[in-house]
């Protein structure tokens, strides 16, 4: 034990219970979001109170963070109506991200104990946080296509028995190519479950990862590099906000039906 | 496929736990953020919009405004232009009519001063003649050294005046 | 050879990925320069998107990760 390293033990990858209630356990990621809660409530109320034509300098800063989401989104779905309609989601799950990813980093949150563990833990550092939102935005892209589709159709993306009725009527050999494309088209049931692991399995693991690793330089030597990392923790943090709410925006945009060309663009 | 999961701390309870949060995050963000956000951006770029509208419109009335004006200067201008003309001419013609006048006058002057002199001429003449006429009439009479009667003094007289004129 | 030894070594081996995620990264971001050295005024643009491949690029070294705990 030196005085240029500080040992911590490495943060489980289990989530860490705090306590039940009615039976239902509340994880310390939980906790964590309840206080995001709390800071985006605060948030509300600010913007209802103080809100104005004329903006204020925190106003500036909360417009600047809003349009920059609006450009994103339309940068991606290049069509301003589709992205209109799907902006509160995806603005909102940017933002909780965000929020969940920073917050974690301020100095002392993770210090408040309860009882031998700590309080709060990084939501986007356990695996349920994002499992649950990737998840269930998969679900909900999900259910949208099949609206936007029909249910026949919808089922005629992932088995595509029709194209093959089709191309065995023009020949045995176009047929045959299409016994690979129904196969091909059952593949994407999987790739929808994968979008799900990709998605959660990615923003956890960068967290995750985040963690450890300046657990591990703390261990290593406690000044200057770590500072480093924290920096950069910082960074990937945004980012990994950023790219969750993109690819989100972009899985949806493949489910739906595509729009008009020269619509828009 | 969920125990391959449950290695990394997959717990089904704390996973709907956290999105049940999103989704209260989401309401909150939705409801009370972004749409008071975009209503006031919208309202601004609105207002922006109407400033430059007006503005614009402003401009082209100044624009308008500016033409009429020249407008106006440019006829005031032909009618000074038409005004200045007529004054000339008739200047002109004032000028024209006091030069006759006065030509007339001094031609009145000039005929009259000449018949004068015709007539002075005239009576100095017949003055002349008649003094001439009493002179040769006198140097006859002494000459013929007779006194002449009145008649015949005067039919002297008449003669030799005759006589002096026909020369 | 006992299973725990087993899992070490695949635990080390799971490592190995990220090899192929820092020549992805690299790779990547070299084209992205070569692109704004091309025309820089879309810079900006190119940054943004580079960032982003840069994440999605970086997510199979930490698929490797997971299944570092994984096993």
């Amino acid at each position: 034990m030196n005085i240029f390293s500080v040992q911590q033990d490495i943060p489980g990858i289990e989530p860490v219970f705090l306590f039940d209630i009615f039976g239902f356990p509340i994880a310390a990621s939980t906790a964590m979001i309840f206080l995001i809660i709390l800071v985006f409530a605060v948030l509300a109320l600010i913007v209802q109170r103080t809100f104005k034509t004329v903006p204020t300098r925190f106003q500036n800063l909360i417009e600047m963070l809003y349009e920059g989401m609006v450009d994103m989104l339309n940068e991606v779905t290049a069509d301003k109506k589709r992205s209109e309609i799907i902006f509160p989601v995806i603005g909102s799950m940017f933002m909780y991200l965000l929020v969940a990813n920073l917050l974690g980093l301020v100095p002392g949150i993770s210090e408040i104990t309860v009882g031998g563990s700590p309080l709060f833990q990084t939501p986007t550092s356990d695996f349920n946080t994002t499992f649950g939102l990737a998840l269930g935005s998969i679900i909900v892209i999900n259910i949208i296509s099949i609206k936007e589709w029909g249910i026949f159709a919808f089922l005629g993306k992932f088995f595509k028995v029709k194209e093959v009725f089709q191309a065995f009527k023009e020949g045995i050999g176009k047929g045959a190519i299409s016994l690979v494309d129904l196969f091909v088209g059952m593949l994407d049931i999987v790739g929808e479950i994968a979008k799900v692991i990709s998605l959660s399995i990615r923003l956890f693991a960068n967290m995750y990862a985040g963690q450890i690793l300046m657990v591990i330089l703390m261990g290593a030597f406690a000044y200057i590099i770590p500072g480093v990392w924290y920096g950069m923790n910082i960074f990937v943090g945004a980012l990994q906000a950023m790219v969750f709410a993109v690819l989100v925006a972009a899985y949806y945009m493949l489910a739906i039906k595509p729009s008009e060309e020269g619509s828009d663009r | 496929m969920l125990d391959i999961l449950g290695t990394i701390g997959f717990d089904w309870r704390v996973a709907v736990a956290n999105l049940v949060s999103f989704l209260i995050i989401y309401w909150i963000l939705k409801r009370y953020v972004f749409g008071p956000v975009k209503a006031i951006i919208d309202e601004r770029t609105q207002k922006i919009q109407e400033g430059l509208d007006k503005a614009q419109q402003s401009e082209t009335e100044l624009l308008v405004a500016q033409q009429k004006a020249d407008e106006t200067v440019k006829d005031a201008k032909a009618e000074a232009n038409i005004i200045v003309a007529n004054a000339k001419d008739i200047a002109d013609q004032e000028v024209a009519s006091a030069k006759g006048r006065a030509e007339n006058e001094a031609k009145g002057v000039m005929e009259k001063a000449q018949a004068q002199i015709e007539r002075d001429r005239k009576t100095m003449e017949t003055e002349l003649f008649t003094k001439t006429a009493n002179l040769v009439a006198l140097g006859v009479e002494k000459l013929l050294g007779e006194e002449v009667d009145e008649s015949k003094d005067k039919d002297l007289k008449e003669r030799a005046a005759k006589a002096m004129q026909e020369r | 050879m006992t299973e725990e030894a087993a899992r070490l070594i695949g635990k080390g081996l799971a490592t190995v990925s990220m090899f192929g995620s820092g020549i992805g990264e690299g790779y990547l971001i070299g084209k992205a320069l070569e692109a704004m050295g091309r025309n820089p005024e879309m810079g900006g643009v190119i940054f943004t998107r580079m960032l982003i491949g840069v994440a999605l690029a970086e997510s199979t070294a930490l698929y490797a990760f997971a299944l570092f705990f994984l096993i």
